[in-house]
């Protein structure tokens, strides 16, 4: 019984037209929108990866930043002391966060619910330490400046419009590599452990193994996001390791809406643009935003996504 | 052969002896109902032998291996599947994914994470199969936490047919449901049980159910096996009557 026209429910098709759309973006857009939507995308792909454990999981991380800043550092240091092309410090750095999350993963699966949201914040805590401690690496507390946009491959990826794209390019492949990886047999295994992870168990599959994999994937494309972040940006500071910045991504998911997949990114286009629109009035736009996020918690539990949906389905079965 | 031993199997929780020093042996090919009266321990031994808790003293060995001990994701990879009393399912997946998941888990194909699980043609053919056994077919698009009470037994039973076990263990299959559905459910796990000559351990509050399906009956009693036999034995059972069949529950 499909209510809708085949092409709509392609989400190749979405794809493709939202990339050529967004590709197009800085030719009617200012300067100032295409960094604003540079850095949505980054957070998207970020907070993305956040859900696929929080929504998708069941699994309360709050030691995502561990990844996004460590890969931001990693990145960093690669293109600033080493000769090595960018394609290569930027692919190496996803490595290094995907062995991170492995690591830190093996031990926090150990953990249950509570202590597993607690464990990779004590986790992601360390990473913070490391970076503002240890200065003679990571420069403490006045982090890494400077940082250049080097040519990716053969290139050129300096300024804005060209940054943009490259942005653009690398969350989208990353985004539909989630998509896939949600709508696959492993996705819908992820699904049913967070539904119920004891009869996942009783049905033959190794609940922890499963877990662990997903945090593997949060962790990777966490990477990729802080990879692309740090040039974006030009300098990285231990502020991006804080714990607090853990909160973010969740905090996007739950505004957008966890248990969809393009929750978290309606999410972070909101959040950026209530966080530049409010700092415009007011140093304290993380009032303002809690303020509003209690609301839509309050008011929309399932978020913006769930809200959309809801009204969708009544629309569909009501009367006519 | 016995394809199922519980030897001297012991198991209490604080100051009560649930489960206590139980020996059962269930042949291949066998279908056997434990009955006794509500805390007599037969959820309990059912946890023993699925591995979703573990015993004090005593083994449980499945097809000539123990299994007590093992995690229950083993013991189901052993060909040893179990439903549980009270639905125990994926509240918000459809019906359709929740036999999905163990038909991927079946079929091995749990773990493919670059393919979209909608065009895996044999998972999909397979559980469109087992949902038209089961009556389910025209709710397959239906989140499973919206199920009526009958629908969600049948669910909880078909998530255990999907893994095509050896040996089954249900909790009372038809708890909650109503004379037609007890009816049809039992008739489908009839036919399951000589066509796939499966084994079957259940446990069961309703008498016709009972006698209808059981080779064999065990009666529980405070955690202890009182007496096992052919269904017309254990009916003229004094004990049982007293008990039982005549006293506490019916």
């Amino acid at each position: 019984m499909p209510s809708k026209p085949q092409t709509l429910q392609n989400p190749i098709i979405w794809f493709l037209v939202s990339l050529v759309i967004l590709w197009a973006a800085p030719l009617f857009l200012p300067t100032f929108y295409v960094y604003l939507i540079t850095e949505i995308l980054i957070v998207s792909l970020f907070a993305v990866s956040t859900n696929v454990l929080l929504g998708f999981t069941g699994l309360l991380s709050f030691g995502q930043v561990a990844f996004f800043g460590s890969s931001a550092y990693a990145v960093s240091l690669l293109i600033k002391g080493t000769s090595l092309p960018f394609a290569a410090s930027f692919f190496i750095s996803v490595g290094l966060s995907a062995l991170a999350a492995l690591i830190i993963g093996l031990f926090c699966m150990r953990l249950r619910a509570f202590y597993f949201a607690i464990l990779t914040l004590a986790f992601s805590q360390i990473f913070f330490v490391v970076a503002y401690k240890w200065t003679s690496l990571t420069g403490g507390d006045d982090g890494i400046v400077g940082i250049p946009k080097k040519p990716f491959f053969l290139f050129d990826i300096n300024g804005p419009d060209a940054y943009y794209h490259f942005v653009l390019l690398v969350v989208m492949v990353s985004l539909a590599l989630l998509y896939l990886i949600i709508r696959s047999p492993l996705g819908e295994v992820l699904q049913a452990i967070r539904d119920n992870s004891e009869r996942t168990e009783f049905l033959g599959l190794q609940v922890r193994n499963y877990r662990l994999a997903s945090f593997v994937i949060a962790g990777t494309f966490g990477g990729v996001a802080g990879a692309l972040f740090a040039p974006f940006q030009g300098i990285v500071t231990p502020e991006l390791l804080h714990w607090s910045h853990s909160a973010e991504p969740l905090m996007i998911s739950l505004l957008g809406g966890m248990y969809f997949f393009f929750g978290p990114i309606a999410g972070a286009v909101i959040f950026v643009f209530i966080k530049e629109w409010i700092t415009g009035f007011t140093e304290y736009w993380m009032f303002w935003y809690g303020l509003l996020l209690m609301l839509l918690i309050m008011y929309l539990p399932g978020g913006i996504m769930g809200f959309i949906s809801e009204h969708i389905r009544r629309g569909k079965d009501g009367p006519k | 052969m016995s394809l199922l031993e519980v030897r001297t199997v012991s198991k209490s929780f604080g100051k009560l002896q649930a489960v206590s020093e139980l020996e059962l042996s269930i042949d291949e090919g066998e279908v056997r109902c434990i009955i006794g009266a509500n805390g007599a321990g037969k959820t309990t031994l059912f946890n023993l032998i699925s591995g979703r808790i573990q015993p004090d003293s005593g083994q449980v060995v499945f097809a000539g291996e123990e299994i007590s001990g093992m995690r229950p994701p083993q013991i189901v990879r052993k060909g040893l599947s179990r439903s549980f009393q009270v639905s125990n399912y994926f509240p918000n997946l459809s019906v359709f994914q929740n036999v999905r998941i163990a038909v991927l888990s079946r079929m091995r194909k749990s773990r493919i994470f670059y393919w979209p699980v909608s065009r895996l043609r044999d998972v999909n053919q397979r559980v469109g199969e087992l949902l038209e056994n089961f009556n389910l077919l025209s709710l397959a698009e239906v989140t499973a936490d919206k199920l009526s009470h009958g629908d969600r037994r049948k669910l909880e039973i078909s998530l255990v047919v999907a893994q095509e076990p050896r040996m089954l263990l249900l909790d009372e299959p038809t708890a909650g449901m109503n004379s037609t559905e007890t009816e049809s459910t039992i008739r489908l796990i009839k036919d399951l049980v000589t066509r796939l000559g499966l084994t079957l351990l259940l446990t069961e509050h309703d008498m016709k159910v009972v006698f209808s399906l059981a080779d064999k009956i065990t009666f529980m009693h405070y955690g202890q096996v009182v007496c096992e036999g052919p269904p017309e034995e254990i009916k003229a059972n004094q004990d049982v009557k007293e008990i039982y069949l005549g006293g506490e529950v019916c």
